[in-house]
């Protein structure tokens, strides 16, 4: 095999949406296979894998696959007629691709047509190509069958990260793997990365498996192998927590002679030291925290200035990332915390360890933390790969206290963090080294949203009047950084169409004013002119919506199945005040009842109508507390969100004095 | 279907086309930004060609573009010639960044395919600070499969990308390439006019000596041809609008609205008109015609399923079985963007895109004694202009030709020539519109017939609207609580089935339920949907049908003594529109009827104290007409709604607002039910 020079190369496979295989001969359809119209075990599939194998022989440098397919709906027909193969060039190759179709009455047409290399992408000397091809004459009902072996050469060595779920039911999958043989008396030592990122020998095939039940999983004298029988296809839900790390899986690595212990402490440490080198350089930072703070500042005080500081770097992910040859033409570096100090620029985890460095300059503790994003990936610590963590945050002790920051998330609140920052597992600084640690939960009362409506209604239902919209936490956070990927202008056009999609139909909002864009520690505060009209009108009376910020949304989840969680992302409250002065001639004759919709624990829905003569007034209050629920409260979730939306599309009566027709309009007051 | 950003737009792109699949189709230039950092080679000293310069320092910009997100300062175009007939293009283009959004249109990129040979491709860029930047070769990133669109296998474009440093606001990015153009077209576009503003862009070809050239202008008056050199043409326009319509309700497509000039050459004299438009049927008949020649498979399958009907029969059978055994699978290599599959090979593998459709449809045809042709179309309305010949499209269907005396009412699409034949326009790429009628998206749209002598640019038909409808009948009991119970049952005709047909094709038992729980998300705020049913989806001959019961709670809304009910329960036709100043035509997906008949039966105990007043509108391209009754304790609603015409003049949009405000009005008015 001659590994003289030793490499090792991680190649996160591509091939999780690739039907695959592992025997060479065909495989003869039963007659239930052939004359089967829709699958018990998966009803609403529009197809099912009848098999799908992988044989993956790291000695042989290749991996074989096979795939059967039965097609049960004209939605299966399409998506898997065509098949794609992802490879790299100059390191894998596909051959010995064969395929057929086999139609429900047996007749077999072989795949005699042309696979097409096609390439995708080339960058910096890297060029990933595809294997293309199309199934002949496939009709609802056939079975496609195919295999074909990525073969590379000695130069590289591959190990398998198999998601075991496809898009559809699988029936019965064979994964066998036959790794590369980690003989330390050998002369061709595969080196892989020790927690410190030193290269050393491997000693061990590490897996990380998360199986369906019934799986068979053995270790063989030829390799491990693993087979399974009626794989559920990965749920496709709106809000579902991050199916990724959900989903089963099995990936294997390998490694030196330590323990998942060892390797989280020790690759903690080696980041803990990378994080502490890039935030020195005290004298400088020293310089510019005495700049921006003042000798009698609290601890609090300090902090606050710091963070104001550290926010009006540019962060380069809401701009343009800049490469280190266009640092380097403008006479700048990127080594320490020092360097983003002197250009006002870096990335989020750049300005994260700048927080760091002020912070431990003005004398404060202060430790870094790094941790995943929720809405994509959950830590899974039983696979030792450091790279799962991706984003830097602070926690700094203030008066005995300790509060996590989010410098690298511009704008975000002093003392907050990012909701996908939130509730997150993650590994922190502490006084003996690391540990991995919970971040703290989210609370509605940090993202608040406050919507103030003063109308005036006509007699003709022509409205005027203005809207202030008032937002801290998540939703000002949202709008400032638009702002930032775009402009002022841009934003306030944006958060006019947004707040249009509410209101009652005919009412029509601009905004005219937005203030605290670039102030995280004000309420971000968007005033809007409204005009148009609105409400509809009987003979004898005009009917107005009685929720105007709500009357045109609809409850976030119409079906009554689910298969999966509910992540509702993050908890928030709002606040509605409605007062509309009426025109004349109208008068209030009735009102929607005053309603609570009790959620104990997780929501709280309450609306209140007043009005008086020639005034009517509405006030409301959402409140999500809770933002994860089990498949088993979905009904419960969904009956209250239903009941809130039907209570919002309550209507308030008035009188009208009789009117001429013109008035009144033919067609109703939304004119 | 390859599709269009500016530069693409301003070559003959191939004709794969799938139209079912329009919103799907985007190229991904920005996208493939993503992830990119900008690895430039910087210098302070890096040398800056003289026409970036120039353009960079050039005047002040228009004050009308004040709000412009970004500006060409320059598009440059070259077109030379070779005595062999190929073109090469050097293309170049400077762009200032003006607001952090203008940052997406200043991408450098150019594509290219195995026979459109890219020679160079360079970039540079003055960051808002002056500095010069110039990239490497090994800087760029080249990508391919891009744009091909949903089931497209294989195609041969590939693209050369970069992100250049210095690309923020005030920054200018700039880039040239040279590349030889497709030797089978003997036509180029200058598309001058861009989303955002452009200062000046110029336009010049070079030919052979004693060749012609032909300009034709589309969306553009006439710009006079300045000869500079026996055989060079220049046109040069400065200071043109971009157009921007990312928030303008029912707009044409861009290209539509889009200047751009077609300049054809040849060693031969060239025609005009009508006679330029034959000679670009003709070059297709002849690149499509041997293609569809079917061996005696093709022949011989095409005989057992047509059968011994009369022309409508046969050709009934044929269509059937091209759209619902013909899967759609494009394979492009360099004419073959263009050029059909053999028949022979289409119809073994079952699989082809839209121009293999029609081919093996024609051999198919021709094999039972009825001619069929090509018909080179665009499904974005209004892209292929009268006035303009070119091979401008995206998209080939069928024309068939209709015996001479044959009548048949399912024959709809119907086209005469000029030379008084009569051909039904037949799209097989479609699956869900019956051979007879015409999806939405071409209806109206000029295409070019590809029929040897009959070849010609034809305006496609606009169908009745009485024969695209949809009809919404149902039967609801209200109870004194305010839960509303019923039965639904909406039909749907002709095209305006199309788009639901292929949805619920592709759709589980689940994914059916859903969707209709979707739909009915947007009339309900708590409802149970009750059994479900949909049928014939692909049987084109029957109208489309879901029937549904549902329960929705609270539907009826307590006021004291009064319940407010809203008679139009389901389904809604009103279309959102913007107040501001209409510029650009107005383009409806497509004409029809759709008609609403809802009973209510009201609660034991209540009376009908109050309905809404009846609506009656006659806008010329549009009838409204609506009325809720009270009869025998129960609330009728009817309503009926006719569209006309498929595209509207910007000054007929206060008209269509109005009509709009009506039917908005209408759907959510109440009736009040008082308690007795």
């Amino acid at each position: 095999m001659g590994l003289t020079y030793r490499r090792f190369f991680l190649f996160l496979t591509v091939f999780a949406c690739l039907p695959a295989f592992g025997a060479a001969n065909w495989r003869q359809p039963t007659a239930d296979e052939l004359k089967m119209t829709s699958d018990p075990k998966a009803p609403d599939a529009p197809a099912v894998y009848l098999n799908r194998d992988e044989y993956m022989d790291v000695k042989g440098h290749y991996d074989r696959i096979y795939a059967r397919i039965k097609i049960l709906t004209e939605k299966g027909r399409l998506q898997f007629s065509d098949v794609e193969i992802p490879y790299r060039a100059g390191v894998l190759n596909v051959r010995a691709l064969e395929g057929r179709t086999i139609h429900s009455d047996g007749t077999i047409i072989p795949f005699t047509g042309q696979a097409y290399s096609k390439e995708l992408v080339k960058a910096g000397g890297v060029r990933v190509m595809a294997r293309v091809f199309s199934m002949p004459d496939v009709q609802v009902g056939s079975i496609l069958e195919y295999q074909f072996e990525l073969q590379y050469d000695d130069m590289w060595i591959f190990f398998p990260e198999w998601t075991l779920q496809e898009r559809v039911f699988v029936h019965e999958a064979h994964y066998h793997f036959i790794p590369y043989p980690m003989d330390l008396n050998s002369s061709n030592l595969l080196m892989v990365p020790d927690p410190q990122g030193r290269l050393t020998p491997a000693t061990r095939l590490q897996y990380d498996a998360q199986l369906p039940p019934g799986a068979r999983f053995q270790d063989l004298p030829s390799g491990t192998d693993l087979v399974m029988n009626d794989v559920a296809a990965i749920p496709d839900e709106p809000y579902s927590p991050p199916l990724s790390s959900f989903s089963y899986r099995l990936f294997y690595y390998y490694t030196g002679n330590f323990s998942a212990q060892d390797f989280w402490k020790g690759a903690g440490k080696s980041w803990s030291q990378k994080v502490d080198r890039f935030a020195t350089q005290p004298d400088v930072i020293g310089r510019a925290v005495a700049g921006i703070v003042a000798p009698g500042d609290t601890d609090d005080q300090k902090l606050k200035k710091i963070y104001e500081a550290v926010m009006t770097v540019d962060n380069t992910a809401f701009s343009r990332e800049h490469s280190e040859a266009e640092n380097k033409a403008e006479g700048l570096q990127v080594k320490t915390a020092a360097d983003i100090w002197a250009q006002k620029r870096g990335t989020p985890n750049e300005i994260a360890r700048l927080f760091l460095a002020m912070t431990r300059a003005a004398g404060l503790k202060a430790s870094a933390m790094i941790v995943t994003e929720r809405d994509e990936r959950v830590l899974n610590a039983n696979y030792l790969h450091w790279e799962q963590l991706t984003d830097e945050i602070a926690i700094v002790t203030v008066e005995g206290k300790e509060m996590y920051f989010d410098p690298g998330e511009r704008y975000c609140d002093y003392g907050k963090l990012h909701w996908k920052h939130t509730q997150v597992l993650g590994i922190r600084q502490t006084d003996n080294g690391t540990e991995a640690v919970l971040t703290p939960a989210a609370d509605y009362k940090d993202s608040v949203v406050e919507r103030k409506a003063t109308l005036q209604l006509g007699p003709d239902g022509k409205l005027q009047g203005t809207i202030t919209l008032s937002m801290t936490g998540v939703e000002a956070l949202r709008w400032r950084q638009v702002a930032l990927r775009n402009d002022e202008e841009e934003t306030k056009k944006r958060i006019g169409e947004e707040l249009q999609t509410l209101v009652p139909d005919g009412a029509r909002v601009k905004t005219t004013g937005l203030t605290g864009l670039t102030d995280e520690s004000q309420p971000l505060v968007a005033t809007l002119e409204v005009s148009g009209s609105m409400g509809t009108a009987t003979g004898k009376r005009i009917l107005l919506p009685g929720s105007f910020f709500e009357t045109n949304v609809r409850p976030l989840f119409p079906e009554d199945r689910r298969e999966n969680p509910v992540d509702l992302h993050y908890p928030y409250a709002v606040r509605d005040q409605v007062k509309i002065a009426l025109a004349p001639g109208l008068t209030v004759d009735s009102l929607p009842t005053n309603a609570q919709i009790p959620f104990p624990k997780n929501a709280d829905y309450i609306a209140k109508y007043g009005g008086s003569g020639s005034v009517y007034q509405q006030a409301r209050l959402m409140a999500l507390g809770k933002t994860v629920y089990s498949k088993d409260e979905y009904p419960e979730l969904r009956d209250f969100l239903q009941k809130a939306s039907a209570q919002d599309q309550q209507q308030v009566v008035l009188d009208r004095a009789p009117v001429s027709a013109s008035a009144a309009g033919g067609s109703g007051t939304n004119q | 279907m390859r599709d269009q950003t500016k530069e693409r737009r301003a070559r003959t792109s191939p004709i794969s086309g799938r139209p079912s699949l329009r919103g799907a189709r985007i190229w991904t230039a920005a996208l493939l930004m993503v992830g990119c950092v900008a690895m430039a080679h910087a210098s302070k000293d890096a040398q800056l060609p003289d026409w970036v310069l120039q353009a960079a320092t050039d005047a002040p910009l228009k004050a009308d573009w004040r709000d412009a997100k970004a500006v060409y300062l320059l598009e440059d175009t070259l077109i030379t010639v070779q005595p062999d007939g190929r073109p090469v293009e050097r293309y170049r283009a400077v762009v200032r960044i003006l607001r952090p959004q203008g940052r997406d249109e200043a991408h450098p990129v150019t594509w290219f395919t195995k026979d459109e040979k890219l020679e160079s491709f360079h970039v540079w860029s003055i960051g808002p600070d002056g500095h010069h930047y110039a990239m490497k070769d090994s800087e760029y990133i080249e990508s391919g499969d891009v744009g091909a669109g949903e089931g497209i296998l294989y195609g041969d474009i590939r693209m050369k990308v970069a992100s250049p440093p210095g690309a923020d606001p005030g920054g200018v990015v700039a880039w040239e390439y040279v590349k030889q153009l497709s030797p089978y077209f003997a036509e180029d576009t200058w598309g001058f006019q861009n989303r955002v503003p452009t200062v000046r862009s110029v336009y010049e070809i070079d030919l052979p000596g004693g060749w012609h050239e032909e300009a034709v202008w589309a969306r553009h008056a006439r710009v006079e041809t300045a000869e500079i050199t026996p055989g060079h043409f220049r046109w040069e326009q400065a200071n043109i609008d971009g157009i921007d319509l990312a928030d303008v309700p029912l707009a044409p497509d861009w290209e539509a609205l889009a200047g751009r000039m077609t300049v054809h050459f040849s060693a031969d004299p060239l025609p005009e008109g009508d006679a330029l438009w034959s000679k670009i049927g003709n070059w297709y008949y002849t690149l499509a015609a041997p293609r569809s020649e079917g061996g005696g498979d093709v022949a011989s399958t095409a005989r057992t399923l047509a059968g011994d009907g009369d022309f409508m029969a046969k050709l009934a059978k044929v269509a059937d079985f091209m759209q619902q055994q013909i899967r759609y699978v494009g394979i492009e290599i360099g004419i073959g963007g263009w050029q059909p599959h053999p028949a022979q090979d289409i119809f073994r593998s079952r699989y082809g895109d839209c121009k293999d459709k029609a081919t093996l449809t024609v051999a198919m045809l021709d094999a039972v004694g009825i001619r069929g042709a090509w018909v080179s179309v665009d499904d974005r309305r209004g892209v292929i202009d009268p006035n303009a010949p070119s091979l401008f499209g995206n998209h080939m269907i069928a024309a068939i030709e209709i015996p001479k005396g044959y009548e048949n009412p399912r024959l709809q699409a119907v086209v005469t020539t000029k030379s008084g034949r009569r051909y039904l326009i037949f799209d097989p790429t479609n699956p869900y519109v019956p051979v007879g009628q015409l999806p939405d998206y071409e209806q109206g749209s000029y295409g070019v017939l590809a029929a040897g002598d009959d070849s010609q640019l034809i305006q496609l038909p606009i169908l009745n609207p009485d024969a695209e409808s949809i009809e919404r009948k149902a039967k609801f009991e209200l109870a004194a609580d305010g839960t509303l119970k019923g039965d639904v049952t909406v039909l749907r005709y002709g095209a305006l089935s199309d788009g639901m047909r292929g949805r619920l094709a592709m759709d589980s038992d689940k994914e059916q339920r859903e969707l209709v729980e979707r739909l009915l998300q947007h009339d309900f705020s708590t409802f149970t949907l009750g059994d479900e049913k949909v049928a014939h989806v692909r049987e084109l001959d029957k109208p489309l049908e879901m029937d549904y019961s549902v329960t929705a709670p609270l539907y009826a809304k307590g006021a004291g003594s009064l319940l407010l009910v809203r008679p139009r329960v389901v389904g809604s036709d009103a279309e959102g529109l913007d107040e501001k100043p209409r510029k650009v035509p107005i383009s409806f997906t497509g004409v029809g009827t759709w008609r609403d008949d809802f009973d209510v039966k009201i609660p034991a105990g209540y009376t009908v104290d109050d309905v809404p007043d009846p609506v009656s509108m006659d806008v010329g391209f549009a009838t409204y007409h609506s009325e809720v009754k009270a009869e025998g304790g129960a609330l009728h609603y009817k309503r009926e709604y006719v569209l006309k015409k498929l595209e509207l003049e910007p000054g007929e949009y206060a008209k269509l607002r109005k009509l709009e405000a009506a039917i908005t009005t209408d759907e959510n008015s109440d009736a009040v039910l008082k308690k007795q």
